[in-house]
């Protein structure tokens, strides 16, 4: 007999708040391993190859941080308006607002680098910013739903762009369905690392939210409207305010991301630009939700994940749906981990009694 | 200092709960509003934080005009409030001690540092709260959450936070509801230094007793109504009880035998069925009401 006591925790330990992201990629890995036996194939020499062998290359090392710029910039997207107690669903919206104005911008106007890139950023992040206000100011004025207006924006902003890159926003030169290419002053250069400025966007963007959030009255304000709005309601904080801060704040971040990979990476914006990074961007804030830092290191790890998922798929012609898989796994790992941060957890188990209850029924 | 003239407010499901009340409290004044809960206390409380919109009337605190005005402006204009909910709209429980201390206060310019906000200062003001209130269980202020307290711990730790602010105006809805019997003493203690203090009072509950021993002056309110006005000195448990359901006594001649029966309802503080039996099936109900609480 197997009794399960359920106790709510009056305080949770420390150590579960660290603990708990870790615990739940081990965990998504180890499931992730079922998946790789089922495929014939270690699961150790799979993840070797995923992790080891990535960290240990310089193209891999390079390949993650390329990777790592949208969706740190994204993750913060969707981790600033959580820390208000809101959901934006639609980092992917506000990632392709930014990425078209940006590049138009780029693509119209002339002046050298050192003023066109800055005023692309600028663009691209009043675009997502833009984007993103409308469901912050639906939800704080009339309450309506903001995961439901800001998935739904990502749509119309995907059908805006389809719509521009075929039509005036289209290489004159040319009928394939994407704009011209960058000139070289609207191409963002290489950094560090080979790697594009974006990064060092990206590192800004992270120590701005983390400053902002932990140190100044205006992250206090944030922290206590998305513990309870009510209270901060009462003790004069500004709803309305927050929200529409944290979404716009959140979706200029998007919109960075969107521009820096356009401009730093692909070079030309095509119809169906939809890297899915504004999807990823929700495991990602969520594993991060405790700091803007740790939203930067869960989106190195979401970038490891995808870069050495792909060699993983072609060392050992595993499916690249895996790393689609271990990211659900993630998710579901985390909203289980909830659980047991709320709740704990004592298994009796007693032979004894089963055998005495056993034997009675 | 509190001058409020017909206000109106009404409930969450938009009835009006309040109908045009006339209320005003002056320094160092305790103001007790008795009743029994669902008579417009919750939204007369509210309407006075300035967290509940008015549907009509005026509202001035000090001579500034709050009809209308935000929260903020009730929490600029001196105004404290210790909600009867202590969780919804008292503190943020998943916070810690720090922040919920802090919740009005890190506005203050003694908590900036530039830009930033000073959260070592503010800590210290958290831990001097704790002392001076005598909070139990808080260990460390960042690390335990307002969750973490006891309900008394809690009610003390929202007392002290508005309390320190030195208002000009406290609203106190229920303050000692679901608390111990030690934090009960210790809250109607600090509320009557406060008093002295010259902070004017609003103190809304159900308990006859606490309205009596801290009011300088009470009220009844029924239905939304202000339906009997009388001070600690003049007040009869019984006639404030029946007040409070709403029953009509009638003027004069009721009052007459009334006037009789106080040194037998004052001598013993549990009104016997005897006492009660006298007087209308109402009032039965009102002295057990009033003994439960």
């Amino acid at each position: 007999m197997v009794r399960i006591d359920l106790t709510a925790r009056e305080h949770v330990p420390r150590w579960l708040g660290y603990a708990t992201p870790v615990v739940t990629v081990l965990l998504a890995l180890a499931c992730g391993a079922i998946a790789l036996l089922a495929l014939g194939v270690s699961p150790l020499a799979a993840y070797w190859t995923m992790f080891g062998e990535t960290l240990l290359s310089t193209f891999g090392r390079t390949q993650t941080l390329i990777k790592a710029v949208p969706l740190i910039l994204a993750g913060l997207a969707v981790y600033l308006p959580l820390r208000a107690g809101l959901f934006n669903i639609g980092a992917e919206g506000q990632l392709v607002f930014g990425a078209v104005a940006g590049a138009w911008i780029g693509l119209n106007v002339n002046l050298p680098g050192v003023l066109l890139l800055p005023l692309m950023f600028v663009a691209a992040g009043a675009a997502g910013a833009f984007l993103a206000g409308i469901p912050a100011w639906l939800r704080a004025k009339w309450d309506v739903n903001e995961i439901i207006t800001s998935l739904l924006l990502t749509f119309v902003a995907l059908q805006i762009q389809s719509y521009l890159v075929r039509g005036p926003m289209q290489d004159p030169t040319g009928n394939f369905p994407h704009t011209a290419q960058l000139s070289a002053a609207a191409t963002i250069p290489k950094a560090i690392f080979n790697v594009h400025a974006g990064l060092v966007v990206a590192i800004a963007a992270v120590a701005v939210t983390y400053v902002g959030v932990r140190k100044t009255a205006l992250g206090f304000e944030i922290t206590f409207v998305g513990a309870n709005d009510a209270a901060a309601r009462q003790a004069g904080m500004n709803r309305v305010k927050i929200y529409l801060l944290v979404f716009v704040i959140g979706g200029a971040f998007a919109g960075l991301a969107g521009i820096s990979e356009i401009a730093g990476l692909q070079g030309r914006l095509r119809a169906r630009f939809e890297p899915g990074y504004g999807f990823t961007a929700i495991p990602i804030a969520l594993l991060g939700r405790s700091s803007a830092v740790n939203v930067m290191l869960a989106g190195l790890f979401f970038a490891l994940l995808f870069v050495g998922g792909s060699s993983m798929s072609v060392a050992y012609g595993v499916p690249a749906a895996l790393v689609e898989i271990l990211q659900a796994l993630i998710i579901l790992f985390l909203i289980t981990a909830e659980f047991f941060k709320r709740y704990k957890v004592d298994i009796e188990f007693d032979r004894a009694a089963s055998a005495t209850t056993g034997g009675e029924a | 200092m509190l001058d409020a003239t017909g206000i109106r407010a009404a409930d969450d499901r938009g009835i009006n709960a309040l109908d045009s009340l006339d209320l005003t409290v002056r320094e160092g004044e305790v103001v007790g509003i008795a009743g029994v809960s669902g008579n417009g206390q919750t939204e007369l409380a509210e309407a006075l934080a300035g967290i509940r919109e008015m549907t009509g009337g005026d509202l001035r605190v000090n001579s500034t005009d709050l009809a209308g005005a935000s929260p903020r402006a009730f929490v600029d204009a001196g105004i404290s409030f210790v909600p009867e909910d202590r969780l919804q709209y008292g503190c943020a429980e998943e916070l810690s001690v720090l922040h919920n201390a802090g919740m009005k206060a890190y506005r203050e310019g003694r908590f900036a540092d530039g830009p930033l906000l000073d959260y070592d200062e503010l800590g210290s003001y958290a831990e001097s709260l704790i002392e001076e209130f005598d909070i139990r269980g808080v260990s460390d202020v960042t690390d335990i959450d307002a969750g973490d307290l006891s309900g008394g711990n809690l009610q003390k730790l929202i007392l002290a936070r508005e309390l320190d602010r030195d208002p000009d105006l406290l609203i106190a809805n229920q303050p000692t509801r679901g608390v111990d019997v030690g934090a009960i003493e210790f809250i109607r203690e600090a509320i009557l230094e406060q008093r002295e203090q010259g902070t004017g009072i609003v103190l809304i509950s159900e308990d006859i007793d606490e309205i009596t021993d801290l009011s300088d002056r009470i009220l009844v309110l029924y239905e939304g109504e202000f339906v009997y006005e009388t001070t600690p000195e003049a007040a009869d448990r019984e006639r404030l009880g029946i007040e409070m359901t709403g029953s009509r006594v009638d003027d004069e001649p009721a009052d007459a035998p009334e006037a009789v029966a106080p040194p037998a309802g004052a001598g013993s503080d549990t009104a016997e069925p005897g006492d009660s039996a006298e007087a209308t099936d109402s009032t039965t109900d009102v002295a057990a009401a009033g003994d439960g609480d």
